[in-house]
């Protein structure tokens, strides 16, 4: 009789173990895909460096040398992560030297912006963002797979790095003029 | 009961694994900041070396699926427990001296896939069931009372074919009888324990041909369909077999970020009734009447359209979480019969 009472407060024992256990792993689970989607990834932290680089070899009309440096804008998708780490980034590049400030502001707030930065393809995204466009905005699609309106320069990948690909004739009617150092690293559409 | 330590084991394994190798390197603003278009064109952009000479062709799921049955239907005709509870019956009868109220039905499914070449994958899945089921009977002493059976269910093999155009992908595959058909307990059919019904067993007892095709569509918007059978062969050890599976479902996806997706679909089911029968179940001398609708095998499939509201989330390169949560919304079902109320399923997965 006590073994058997004994197996019955062992089975019970054991399914409180292995709720507790599921609902830790449900937590456990949680939290890291919390901590990934708030952490970005290499590929993502190069495309910031490059998108600030672009800004130091494309010359905006209202930003010729003559004229007092303007902050340049570039305008990124709601990306809280990626807004964070680029204007840390252009912070660090900014320091101590007299260069034109760069800042990335979301795209459903800002406007003007010199640069637009877009990852998701559709109609839709096109209308709410159009409002900050302007017609200087020279705008830098994510990937190949990324369909938007007069992108004029595309990410891709190549053998595990990233290049970029250039559309010549969207930068001439953006009116911007991109230096021969970056036309020479690009791919010319 | 000596199993589940070994189920625990196996989970706890599986969670250290994927924690552990969470952890990645993560590299400063200030880093980024200093270098040259040259310096960044030379960067990899896989995030730890490990990820970059990557080369292993492993994957490694789990998944974790309950469903609950709850309330009885006769074709679409809602039954109380009273409309089934009484005297035994045979044949078509409707009315059975033993009712299951709650049925909860949990899978803990681990997979391991392995990737051949462009087109071909090979898994290997193996499920750990747990089943309970209450009951109210008319026997004194046995008003209610309620089984519970547990254990390893059919392992399945199977391969993936992907078609050049990556939108279509065909699987077949074979399910072995690993399960155990001879599960037992206590039932109002005798003193001690006894063979208990089709849905408390945890295996089919026969080879299974599982074989899918599905589509998705690489464009807007953001499509799938997928067309399933559970083709069933012989006969087991108990002289039955289940009934063959089929179904039809789409699912719309809706990109909530980049990498989060929620989607709603719905699934189209049909489901034969058991073929053959297992004497054991039954009550009398000769054995002809049935204790319970879950033992009458005629009782058994039906036609089910089901909705299911989900959320994708690819975590991190190599990662994937997956919730869902389903229900039907349309039962036609070879009735007396437990009614479907809900089922869910959470799934990771990890390539190693």
């Amino acid at each position: 009789m006590e073994s058997i009472l004994f197996l019955r407060s062992s089975y019970r024992t054991y399914k409180k173990i292995l709720k507790l256990f599921f609902i830790g792993l449900a937590v456990l689970l949680l939290c890291c895909a919390a901590q990934a989607e708030s952490i970005l990834s290499k590929k993502d932290k190069l495309k910031a460096a490059y998108l600030l680089n672009f800004t130091r070899f494309i010359e905006w009309p209202n930003t010729t040398p003559e004229m007092p440096p303007a902050p340049i804008r570039i305008c990124v998708e709601d990306s809280p992560e990626f807004i964070l780490f680029f204007n840390q980034m252009s912070a660090n590049r900014n320091s101590g030297l007299r260069q034109q400030t760069v800042k990335a502001y979301s795209s459903n707030t800002a406007d003007g912006c010199e640069l637009l930065y877009v990852k998701e393809s559709s109609k839709d995204n096109f209308q709410k963002i159009k409002a900050g466009l302007t017609e200087n905005t020279v705008i830098v699609s994510d990937s190949e797979k990324v369909s938007f309106p007069a992108t004029a320069i595309t990410f891709y990948e190549q053998n595990k790095n990233l290049r970029f690909e250039i559309d010549l004739q969207q930068l001439n009617i953006a009116n911007v003029t991109a230096s021969s150092e970056l036309l020479k690293l690009a791919r010319i559409k | 009961m000596k199993i589940k330590p070994a189920v625990i084991t196996a989970n706890s394994s599986l969670i250290c694994f994927f924690a552990a190798s969470y952890c990645l390197a993560q590299s400063t603003p200030s880093e980024f900041a200093q270098m040259s278009f040259q310096e960044l064109l030379n960067q990899s952009i896989y995030d730890t070396e490990e990820q970059q000479n990557q080369t292993s062709p492993w994957t490694l799921n789990y998944q974790y699926k309950t469903a609950k049955f709850e309330g009885y239907l006769d074709g679409t005709k809602s039954l109380s427990f009273d409309d089934v509870l009484g005297p035994p019956s045979s044949g078509s009868g409707k009315t059975f001296p033993v009712v299951p109220t709650t049925i909860t039905q949990t899978a803990h499914i681990f997979t391991a896939g392995y990737q051949l070449n462009e087109q071909w994958q090979g898994y290997i899945s193996v499920p750990y069931i747990q089943q309970k089921t209450d009951h109210i009977a008319l026997k004194p002493g046995y008003e209610t009372f309620t089984i519970e059976t547990d254990g390893f269910g059919d392992a399945v093999i199977s391969a993936s074919y992907t078609l050049n155009s990556e939108s279509w992908v065909l699987s077949l595959g074979v399910s072995l009888p690993t399960g155990s058909i001879d599960e037992q307990g206590d039932t109002p059919r005798d003193t001690g324990n006894q063979q208990v019904p089709y849905t408390m067993q945890l295996g089919s007892g026969t080879y299974d041909f599982p074989v899918e095709l599905s589509y998705q569509n690489s464009s807007e918007p953001n499509l799938s369909f997928n067309a399933s059978a559970t083709i069933r062969t012989g006969t087991n050890d108990r002289d039955y077999r289940l009934g063959n599976n089929y179904s039809l479902s789409g699912r719309y996806k809706v990109d909530l970020s980049s990498r989060l997706q929620s989607y709603a679909g719905l699934t189209l089911q049909y489901s034969d009734s058991i073929h053959g029968q297992d004497d054991s179940l039954l009550l009398g001398d000769p054995p002809t009447l049935y204790p319970a609708s879950i033992t009458n095998p005629d009782l058994y499939g039906g036609k089910k359209i089901n909705a299911a509201f989900g959320l994708l989330w690819n975590i991190t390169k190599g990662y994937q979480l997956n919730i869902e949560l389903g229900r039907p919304i349309y039962q036609n079902l070879n009735g007396p019969q437990p009614k479907e109320e809900w089922r869910s399923s959470f799934y990771i997965s990890k390539l190693l």
